[in-house]
């Protein structure tokens, strides 16, 4: 495993990090935040969760009573220098809200180029109802 | 030169401060071949596209800041870099081609005001054609099959969409800040032509930026070399997660609202 920290930025990373680098990470944990979306089909919810420089065996699905929890293990150490000071980060971690109404019984999961996809059907029996 | 000064600001800064590039070799690449002068325009949109492909465009031709466009809703963010301070939205330049990108995505409310600048920007030095770049949503995208579509002000235009075999957007809907800039720019004397690239709206995309930056590249007649965008695709994810994610706050503003439901008369 190459541990970036070890190696100066090249131009371009540099180019990049002075740009658009910004905060939405834990720092105290040295956890990174991955994006996530949420989105409503008839019969599913999907999370979407963003997990650059990670591969399948790196990642730990958990699911609580009411969350799912995501850690995933970086392939190489993540470095970022603010203020002179650099963290070095090594996971990305979330924990999401599941939406109500689902089974959890049936949830799935895909990692497919750098994206997980975590399938949430909903529940659809329950008690019938007359039409009169 | 007054007309410079809506409320966005274009300041001109001295060629000293300005190099930002790289000093090693950069090929072909230092060599744009004599085209009329183009400004291309890239704002944090769908994928950060435009960004992504304009930020590496910038690196590979060893482009020079030329200007920044200051805003005083923007001036609450600075950029330091080798002990300069940069402003969000900056034109850099090389030969004649020009280049504007912003760092911090253009709301609804800035969207008018940044393209009044840049279409004054253009009247000032004789910009022959604006290209705006974007993204579109493609839900399942097929990466081998991406495709980016163009749109023109000026019929004129059709040529270089032709050319550079870039197919027509022949119907859909634009929403969000993207829309205002397309209207502003369709009803400006400075002819434009409107690139979107397929890809996924929720998250960075260089895979899909990679499309645009050859479609730029067909368009200049001038090769861009990819190979190092390509080694950098996981870490340009990785750092344009915050972004994207202001981004994504942007275009959707309600998302962060709590939800109320809409009169039944809306429904």
């Amino acid at each position: 495993m190459m541990n970036m920290s070890s190696q100066p930025f090249s131009q371009f990373e540099k180019f990049f990090i002075s740009l658009i680098d910004r905060t939405m990470d834990d720092y105290a944990d040295k956890e990174l935040t991955p994006l996530t979306h949420f989105t409503e089909k008839d019969s599913k919810w999907i999370l979407e969760i963003d997990l650059p420089m990670v591969n399948k065996d790196g990642i730990e699905l958990t699911l609580t009573d009411d969350h799912i929890v995501v850690a995933a293990k970086l392939e190489k150490t993540y470095c970022v220098s603010n203020h002179n000071c650099i963290t070095e980060f090594n996971y990305f971690k979330k924990i999401t809200l599941l939406p109500t109404g689902i089974d959890k019984e049936k949830i799935s999961a895909k990692f497919n180029k750098g994206i997980l996809s975590i399938y949430m059907p909903k529940i659809t029996t329950g008690k019938d109802i007359r039409i009169e | 030169m007054k007309m410079l000064y809506h409320f966005f600001r274009i300041i001109i800064l001295h060629n000293s401060l300005i190099s930002q590039t790289d000093d090693n070799k950069s090929k072909k690449l230092e060599k744009i071949p004599k085209l009329p002068s183009m400004l291309f325009v890239g704002i944090p949109g769908p994928g950060l596209i435009g960004i992504l492909a304009l930020n590496y465009v910038i690196h590979s031709f060893k482009m020079d800041i030329v200007e920044e466009i200051e805003h005083s809703d923007l001036s609450n963010i600075i950029f330091i870099d080798n002990g300069e301070i940069y402003g969000p939205v900056r034109i850099y330049k090389k030969n004649a081609l020009y280049v504007v990108v912003s760092d911090v995505p253009i709301d609804y409310v800035l969207a008018e005001d940044f393209t009044e600048s840049i279409i004054d920007f253009s009247k000032k030095n004789k910009i022959a054609v604006i290209v705006f770049l974007g993204g579109i949503n493609k839900a399942d995208r097929n990466l081998e099959n991406l495709k980016t579509y163009g749109l023109v002000t000026d019929e004129k235009l059709d040529k270089v969409l032709y050319e550079n075999e870039i197919p027509k957007f022949l119907s859909g809907m634009i929403a969000g800040p993207d829309a205002t800039i397309l209207t502003k720019l369709k009803n400006s004397p400075v002819p434009t032509i409107v690139l979107f690239t397929e890809c996924n709206l929720f998250f960075p995309d260089p895979e899909a930026a990679i499309h645009s930056i050859n479609t730029i590249s067909r368009i200049l007649k001038t090769e861009i070399d990819i190979t190092e965008f390509k080694k950098q695709i996981d870490f340009l994810r990785l750092q344009s997660r915050q972004l994207m994610e202001d981004t994504l706050t942007i275009l959707n503003p309600e998302k962060t609202k709590p939800a109320i439901p809409a009169p039944q008369i809306y429904k």
